[in-house]
């Protein structure tokens, strides 16, 4: 589960993503809802735009080997020095009609200061790590 | 669209704070050093255009979607928990 009852989140304290997140560009006020208590899926909504909402989830727990390297001037810019104690990571979900295909973008995660609630998607050096991964047949097989 | 030509090692400057130069050239693959303030974004422009477009994909209808995203956690869930 994220830890999200380390986020103090209100309406005059959102989260800010610089530079939005891509193809957003230009909203960059968002705030974090469960989608259900205890519900690994949770809601990225826009304050900006009530209609723009992403499902997002915690990447570390849809895929336990996941190890994104960030380039360090990001992280910096963010002032987060360690992933798991300064952040929070989200991953994109893209809902497909059958739902069971449904996929998470690993490569490109939204990270979130969690004292500033300063956020940036940032996009992986490597390239190592993929824009589409199945997260139910990765849960199935016991990843 | 402005056109320079420059030597391996020249660089050219946009603005005051971004400077781009050229670090190596092997046959079709040239080598750019990039400074920029950290606030600007600098990606290879393929793929920017892959996490936007996926980003978009994910925002799409995702009002419509609330039954769905409810199904998927809870099959997830269990999936993990059996």
């Amino acid at each position: 589960m994220l830890e999200f009852d380390q986020l103090s989140i209100e309406e005059n304290n959102p989260i800010t993503i610089r530079g939005g997140i891509l193809g957003f560009e230009e909203l960059s006020r968002y705030t974090i809802v469960a989608d259900e208590p205890d519900a690994p899926l949770y809601w990225l909504q826009s304050l900006d735009d009530p209609e723009l909402a992403f499902i997002v989830v915690d990447p570390f727990l849809i895929k336990a080997d996941y190890d994104p390297r960030f380039n360090p001037a990001d992280l910096a810019a963010l002032e987060i020095d360690d992933i798991r104690e300064d952040a929070i990571l989200l991953a994109i979900i893209t809902l497909k009609e059958d739902y069971l295909q449904s996929t998470a973008n690993l490569m490109a995660p939204v990270v979130i200061n969690k004292k500033t609630l300063i956020a940036k998607q940032i996009i992986l050096d490597d390239r190592s790590q993929p824009i589409r991964y199945n997260i139910i047949s990765t849960a199935a097989s016991g990843v | 669209m402005l056109i320079l030509t420059r030597k391996l090692g020249e660089s050219i400057t946009i603005g005051s704070e971004v400077k781009v130069t050229i670090l190596g050239i092997k046959g079709n693959n040239i080598r750019l050093g990039i400074v920029a303030p950290p606030e600007l974004a600098v990606h290879r422009e393929e793929i920017y255009r892959l996490i936007q477009e996926q980003n978009i994909a994910s925002a799409r209808n995702v009002r419509n979607v609330a039954a769905k995203v409810h199904s998927l956690g809870k099959l997830w869930q269990n999936m993990k928990e059996g």
